[in-house]
């Protein structure tokens, strides 16, 4: 009995361990004022986003710029459903009917935005997952750039370029807080299931996996479409967080910040999705005040802008190059008195880590 | 609709005029495309830098400034051509026998920091420059202008699709680049030596681009940090409409996206004109689907039994 | 010539070769059989670098080539004619044996070697100027074979040759291996083919599941053609 009280608290450890660290970064905001606490918001909404793009990259292999996307739909969701609808008589006319009166209460509309993202990881999965994992990431590339264009272009729903304003900053610490642990409990939930440990093993030998029969098709589309369910979520707290957006907020700048937390962190761990987006945020914060200038006693150094940028890749392009699987080396945090060790095998890269358990391992044939 | 039917010009001088706008653009596009199906032949590798490489030739062009064009276009080549090996042996070597997925997001991450690592050198404003007073002279045919520069872009392409066909049937390196290009692995084991062709990838399609970025600077004056990245989907455009890894595809890809471009948006009605590149995902997502190697049919060869 | 000495490749988590250890002396046919999935191909692919060892040593005339790069092989004087053929279907058959040509040091008797390779297979030059991939299966086995000759290589490694060709096919590929004997080439042939190889080769063994269950030469392995079919689960052909 207490075996297995013992067992199951093993299992969980690196569930507990994440949730705590992100449970301990919202305290951050207690420290400071209001701008610390939009910081702290933001950071929490990347470590969703983050988590997200992990939930399908990371099990999967494959790269995915859909992420973004589905923070679009997310977000334009939530903005669209929580305009007051004086707002919208006023600034959007030309919003159908039943989006003008509508005003629903920040909860239901932020899960609404996720649920109708994940319907459109759902729509889009079943072309997309059967393709192998270049041509799926370009293909996902392919539909990043078709719902930016649409965002940017669409009058009638996304006002365009112009894009939504006025909307209600409902998003708090707390709220975003509850988010990011649901989101890492799910993505952790997915990981330990059956579909996920049979998505890991595919990710080793994509073709190997295939003539064993192991077609993946309905794990992965379980993974994206998770993948899809949080990023919408993102969006639709980082609607409320910024008031005001159009879709370039959804594009290629945003993209390679999640890639870059995500890869820092380790692409094949959560463990590395969260660590990774607070380490990275923490970074591009100090980084920014170093670009707006800042004060050394009475000597002000100006600062450059782009700086920031340049850092981040350089950070990246190091990972990649010198210690690809991430700070994480591409693992949990395990409780660190298990007797249960994973195995290592010879140098790999970013994407083809970790040794899948044992049963799925004797099934691949070998000649 | 009769309000949109008038605005299309049917007239035969217009037709001409967007030809040859359209054969300048598509020759572009077709340089860019090939440089980059030349290294994703080889490598597997979608360089999303590729179009930053016009970016570092278009601000060599704003620093050197002065000699006459020949002068210009050699240097910027020359340029284009080492940066192109640095890239490959600083960022991308390490990396080699990654995933596809890793080399692209390495890719991302290069490109990123050439963009921004320009904002920082030279500030996110567009910096001009003039490089010929003589190419932007043209000749004017009927009622149709033919810039010198589109007659010089024209012929630069040509010749160069030239030289890279007799360089890839005839030499030694071009028959092992094809080599490695089918099957990687087999012409190592043969004595390919890795590094040798994939550098020469990496110089030939810097050396494409370099061209291509002296074209579009003198054509538009400008440059800008960002100047890579509509030249760069582009040319990711045009590889998957050729068939991924065919070279032909690649520049029959980029001259039928010039084709496209110009005339959509000579010929769209207004309010379609914004969505003309989300049609072309559009097209692309559907050829990536349902036609993989693309929409250019190869030659077929029929085996003997 | 080569020594394996207690090889073990591992592809991840899964051992495809555990522990083998043989050799190939000068002037020496030596055979490797088994079913599917003993482990031939991996030992092929772990010898030209294809694939990095575990663990064990891999020994060229005396000097360790584990790590070695699979282009500095053919240089060494290692000739691999692979599995499926992999001939450049893209280029001409002239072009394919040009890159035979690319490993070897001296390059100024290419054109003897070439005329010897044409009396051999006549064939190949009647389609010099051909696409590979239009060449039938036997044709693109000749190919295969013409274009590691080619390389003047010291030790030639086959990688199930026999496969997916037609009867005759495969009686023309071993005429060839014959004649290779013959002339006293080193020969390290990997093949499903487990009686025709052991009655071909000096010596063969008999791999499965990644370990060598017999070993021996073709005399002493032909008293045991019952015993080697216990081994191979009963698939000889």
């Amino acid at each position: 009995m207490r075996d297995q009280a013992r067992q199951i608290f093993v299992r969980l450890w690196p569930l507990i361990v994440l949730l705590a660290t992100a449970a301990v970064t919202a305290q951050i905001a207690d420290f400071g004022g209001q701008l610390l606490q939009r910081k702290v918001q933001l950071a929490l909404i990347y470590l969703i986003l983050t988590v997200a793009l992990y939930v399908f990259t990371g099990n999967s292999g494959v790269f995915s710029f859909g992420t973004i996307s589905f923070m679009s739909v997310g977000a334009y969701t939530t903005a669209l459903l929580t305009i007051p609808p004086q707002t919208k008589h006023d600034a959007f006319s030309q919003l159908p009917h039943f989006l003008q009166h509508a005003n629903w209460p920040t909860t239901a509309a932020i899960t609404f935005g996720g649920v109708l993202a994940a319907a459109f990881a759902l729509v889009l999965s079943l072309p997309l997952m059967r393709l192998s994992g270049l041509t799926a990431s370009l293909a996902t590339f392919a539909v990043l750039n078709i719902v930016y264009i649409v965002g940017n272009n669409w009058v009638t729903v996304t006002n365009a370029a112009q894009g939504l304003e006025g909307i209600p900053q409902g998003t708090t610490v707390n709220t975003a807080l509850a988010w990011s642990l649901v989101a890492i409990t799910a993505a952790y939930v997915v990981q330990i299931s059956r579909y996920g440990l049979r998505l890991r093993a595919s990710r080793e030998d994509e073709r190997a996996a295939r003539s064993i029969g192991v077609g993946v098709h309905a794990e992965r589309r379980l993974a994206f479409v998770v993948s899809g369910f949080f990023g919408g979520i993102a969006g639709g707290l980082f609607a409320q967080y910024i008031g005001a957006f159009n879709a370039s907020a959804f594009y290629l700048d945003i993209t390679f910040l999640t890639v870059v937390m995500l890869v820092v962190g380790g692409v094949t761990s959560l463990a590395g999705a969260v660590i990774g987006s607070i380490f990275i945020s923490f970074v591009s914060e100090v980084l920014l005040d170093i670009e707006n200038g800042f004060n050394v006693g009475s000597v002000h150094i100006p600062g450059r802008s782009g700086l920031r940028e340049v850092i981040l890749a350089v950070i990246m392009l190091t990972i990649l190059i010198l210690r690809p699987r991430g700070i994480t080396d591409g693992r949990e945090l395990t409780w660190p008195f298990s007797r249960r060790r994973f195995e290592r095998f010879g140098r790999t890269t970013a994407l083809e880590v970790e040794a899948p358990p044992a049963e799925a391992a004797q099934n691949v044939e070998v000649t | 609709m009769t309000a949109l039917l008038l605005s299309i010009d049917l007239s035969k001088d217009f037709l001409l005029q967007n030809l040859v706008n359209a054969i300048s653009l598509g020759s572009l596009y077709a340089l860019i495309a090939l440089g980059m199906a030349l290294i994703f032949g080889i490598m597997r590798l979608v360089n999303f830098a590729h179009g930053d490489l016009l970016m570092v030739g278009g601000y060599a062009l704003v620093l050197l400034a002065g000699p006459p064009w020949p002068v210009l276009l050699l240097a910027t080549l020359a340029i284009c051509a080492l940066f192109a090996l640095g890239m490959e042996r600083i960022a991308f070597r390490p990396v080699r026998n990654a995933s596809a997925s890793t080399l692209l997001v390495t890719s991302f991450a290069v490109s990123y920091f050439l963009e921004n690592g320009a904002q920082l050198i030279f500030s996110p404003l567009p910096k001009t420059t003039n490089i010929s007073n003589t190419l932007i002279q043209s000749w004017q045919v009927g009622a149709i202008y033919i810039a010198k520069l589109n007659a010089l872009t024209v012929a630069l392409t040509l010749v160069l699709l030239a030289l890279l066909g007799l360089f890839l049937g005839r030499t030694t390196i071009g028959v092992q680049m094809r080599a490695a290009a089918e099957d990687f692995g087999m012409a190592r084991l043969l004595g390919v030596r890795a590094n040798t062709v994939i550098a020469m990838s990496f110089a030939i399609g810097g050396l494409l681009a370099g061209v291509a970025s002296f074209l579009l600077v003198a054509q538009t004056g400008a440059v800008f940090p960002t100047m890579g990245l509509a030249p760069v989907l582009v040319g990711f455009v045009a590889i998957v409409l050729g068939g991924m890894g065919s070279l032909q595809g690649a520049v029959v890809g980029g001259f039928l996206l010039g084709l496209i471009s110009v005339t959509l948006q000579a010929y769209l009605p207004l309010t379609l004109r914004s969505y003309r590149d989300a049609f072309t995902y559009g097209i692309v997502l559907l050829v990536i689907l349902l036609r993989p190697q693309g929409l250019i049919v190869a030659r077929r060869e029929r085996q003997r039994v | 010539m080569l020594r394996l000495e207690n090889l073990t490749v591992n592809y991840g988590p899964v051992a495809a070769v555990k522990g083998i250890t043989l050799n190939v002396e000068e002037g020496e046919v030596v055979g490797v059989v088994g079913p599917n999935g003993a482990g031939k191909s991996t030992t092929l692919h772990a010898i030209t670098g294809v694939v990095p060892p575990s663990g064990g040593e891999i020994v060229f005339e005396g000097a360790s080539i584990v790590g070695e790069l699979p282009e500095r092989l053919v240089r060494r004087g290692i000739a691999l004619v692979p599995e499926g053929r992999r001939i450049f279907g893209t280029l001409t058959v002239g072009e394919n044996l040009q890159l035979g040509t690319t490993g070897r040091a001296n390059k100024t008797t290419v054109d003897d070697d070439l005329e010897r390779i044409f009396r051999r297979f006549p064939i190949l030059k009647t389609y010099i100027k051909t696409p590979a991939g239009r060449l039938s299966g036997g044709e693109q086995q000749q190919l295969a074979i013409a274009r590691a000759l080619i390389s003047r290589p010291r030790l030639i490694l086959l990688d199930e040759p026999s496969l997916g060709l037609a009867p005759f096919m495969i009686d023309l590929v071993f005429e060839t291996l014959n004649e290779l004997k013959a002339e006293g080439r080193t020969i390290l042939l990997v093949e499903q083919a487990a009686s025709r190889t052991v009655a071909f080769a000096d010596r063969s063994y008999v791999l499965n599941t990644g370990r060598i269950v017999l070993s021996g030469s073709r005399d002493e392995l032909a008293g045991k053609a019952d015993f080697a079919k216990a081994y191979l689960g009963g698939v000889i052909a």
